[in-house]
């Protein structure tokens, strides 16, 4: 069935994003929006727009019945959830399937089924897919513990079953920890989640976090478009994602997709998903989760692939066969996404808020940014701090990394910090560009505070022309002397910069 | 006229003199032929420094200078050497007077951490503020006592907002 008109249920980029892909396909587009984001893109960008409520997620971007009201309201027939907010919300998905709307995305039995950690560690065992060695139920006292902890060896984990996102977790190195630990682990899981149950797992030393993309159809199709490396996160938030992995052996990438896809199958999925892996250092690889929507990252697999997985989303939701089976499927040279985020890494990555000033995006050849940002924009703290993504394709990994460092190096922000100086120094680091990454590099990267140090451009310290250029400026404002300004400046009008700074200091 | 610009810890001395219609920029001792324009309304900046080419969006607000380049993202503090003597002479009691303690971002009080009149060492935590469900300890910037508190726990600030003062 056609679909033709899609209530996007989403903000930011993401929002754009599908906007953008409906556009193209002909299909009408339903912006929502809370009363904080009136004026951003995603808004002006879609052909109709529907208000949802006051700025706090809770009271707006997460009222399902809201939502689907203003589907009803204005006549759509599918809903796109984008990521967070409500896509992984299996009871939204219900609700949006009985008003008689299409949720693009898995059925509401398919995001349960991948949303319960413990149940999904026995399907996918089930389907063959290899799960990290623990246990398959909640933990009952010390003894039971201590059974499983026979099979998991030390270190491991202790995990609440109702946290997520690498929240509720605790690490135990020895048998002597366990007691203390499991008490600490059931109290803290209660107060943050409300719920004691705890249960455990294998720790893995310094995995790398290698995930692949699936798209499944609702005619018994189920494929893999990939592998994305995304060991480059702190606290669980990703920052980098690049296709393909740098170091992943191709009997094991091989055997992932494979496992991927058996995953998917398993929870009879439908659409674009995300199985997600740990790999460790002997190159094991264990199913981690099952994410059943749009990824973040997902522009990185569709510039390997030449693929709008948006589109697809769309085709599949329709009930439109894939157009293509796996072996029809092959990668073509290397793709890097970073993440541009409001945030001051020099501060232990506060949170920035303030008015975009001055923008200027980065352009050219090979280079893909998704972002929502506009000069004026108010950058508030009612939402995700993410403000942009940035991705570069070329032939080869070391060709991604020289056309992803040119492109940050075009970025002009004024208003806010961003992640930027830190991005730029990690894709200057040797161990990046050997791709000796694991989860824990990003952390440790950022401790060294080497990537602090402006860079040095032109043979000047980066920071040299910036205070020459302030100096400069607050002298014109001065009215110091019209002849700081060269070139046109010799004789006749004064420049518009030194007749806007004169202006400026009458105010 | 010379100018001392602060930025990221440290300062660079510079002086600016035109000969013969072009300007010259000494930095710590080194001399530049500097051609700064301004290009765009949206306050982008082209800086030619002997010939080589660098380009910033560029914002000031009081006597801060924000630049946003390639090699970063830079809040530069100019000051020219007026300025600079002047406040050099401000008796020094005005500095140590009470000062109030501001929010650096906006957030929620989480906890206040000490009472008025509390004497505080430099580095201690003061309150918590938490922004982005991520809870930042604000800390004494020196040693002092607590002359007032001006929040209540759990209530919401904007940045740059009082928090309390010390004295």
């Amino acid at each position: 069935m056609p679909i033709r008109k899609v209530l996007v249920a989403n903000r930011g980029e993401i929002a754009l994003r599908v906007v953008r892909t409906l556009r193209e396909m002909g299909i009408g587009s339903v912006a929502v929006y809370s009363e904080a984001d009136r004026d951003e893109l995603h808004v002006r960008a879609a052909d109709e727009a529907v208000p949802v409520g006051p700025p706090p997620p809770s009271e707006s971007y997460l009222r399902g019945d809201r939502l689907i009201d203003a589907a009803k309201r204005t006549g759509c027939d599918a809903l796109h959830p984008g990521y967070g907010f409500l896509s992984e919300n299996a009871a939204f998905a219900r609700a949006v399937r009985d008003a008689g709307i299409v949720f693009v995305g898995p059925s509401p039995e398919s995001i349960a089924a991948a949303g319960d950690k413990l149940q999904a560690r026995v399907t996918m065992r089930r389907a063959g897919v290899p799960v990290i060695p623990g246990s398959d139920a909640p933990v009952r006292g010390i003894e039971d513990v201590k059974r499983v902890a026979r099979d998991t060896g030390f270190p491991l984990v202790l995990k609440a079953v109702g946290g997520g996102g690498g929240k509720g977790i605790r690490v135990v190195r020895d048998a002597k920890e366990l007691e203390p630990s499991l008490r600490r682990a059931s109290s803290e899981a209660q107060s943050a989640f409300g719920n004691a149950a705890v249960y455990v797992e294998r720790y893995l030393e310094r995995p790398r976090h290698v995930e692949f993309q699936i798209l499944a159809d609702a005619h018994g199709r189920t494929v893999h478009i990939g592998e994305r490396e995304c060991s480059i996160q702190r606290r669980h938030q990703k920052l980098l994602e690049e296709s393909p992995s740098p170091r992943l052996d191709p009997v094991v990438r091989a055997r992932m997709g494979e496992a991927a896809v058996r995953a998917a199958q398993a929870v009879g999925y439908l659409g674009a998903g995300t199985v997600e892996f740990l790999v460790d250092r002997a190159g094991g690889f264990y199913f981690l989760e099952m994410n059943t929507r749009i990824q973040v990252e997902h522009p990185v697999t569709e510039m390997t692939y030449r693929l709008d997985l948006v589109r697809l989303q769309i085709e599949v939701a329709e009930g439109r066969p894939l157009p293509f089976r796996q072996e029809e499927l092959a990668p073509e040279g290397h793709a890097i996404e970073v993440r541009l985020t409001a945030e001051d890494p020099a501060s232990g990555f506060l949170p920035e808020t303030g008015t975009v000033r001055s923008l200027r995006l980065p352009q050219g050849p090979g280079v893909r940014v998704d972002s929502h940002l506009y000069e004026g924009q108010a950058i508030t703290l009612h939402y995700d701090p993410m403000i942009g993504k940035v991705i570069a394709w070329a032939p080869d990994r070391d060709a991604a990394i020289a056309r992803l460092r040119r492109a940050l190096l075009e970025l002009r922000l004024v208003g806010v910090k961003t992640c930027a100086p830190l991005l730029l120094s990690l894709l200057g680091d040797q161990r990046f560009r050997r791709g000796e990454v694991d989860t824990f590099f990003l952390e440790e990267f950022v401790r060294e505070e080497g990537w602090r140090r402006p860079p040095t451009l032109g043979g000047l310290p980066g920071d040299l022309p910036a205070a020459v250029a302030a100096v400069l400026h607050a002298h014109a404002r001065q009215g110091a002397s019209r002849a700081v300004l060269s070139g046109n400046g010799a004789a006749g009008a004064p420049s518009p910069w030194l007749r806007d700074g004169r202006r400026e200091a009458m105010r | 006229m010379r100018y001392y610009a602060d930025t990221g810890g440290r300062t660079y001395e510079c002086r600016i003199a035109v000969e013969d219609g072009e300007t010259f920029v000494e930095v710590d001792g080194k001399r530049f032929r500097a051609d700064l324009r301004r290009i765009e309304a949206g306050e982008i900046y082209s800086l030619l420094l002997d010939g080589r080419s660098f380009e910033f969006a560029l914002r000031r607000r009081d006597d801060v200078v924000e630049l946003s380049g390639a090699a970063g993202h830079f809040l530069v503090r100019v000051e020219d050497e007026r300025t600079r003597a002047a406040r050099e002479k401000a008796p020094r009691e005005a500095r140590a007077g009470p000062r109030t303690v501001a929010a650096i971002m906006p957030g929620v009080v989480r906890e206040i951490l000490v009472a008025p009149a509390d004497r505080v060492a430099k580095g201690q935590p003061l309150l918590i503020l938490e922004a982005m469900k991520m809870q930042n300890e604000i800390r004494a910037d020196r040693d002092a006592t607590v002359a007032a508190i001006r929040v209540r726990a759990g209530e919401a600030v904007d940045k740059g907002a009082p928090l309390l003062d010390l004295a």
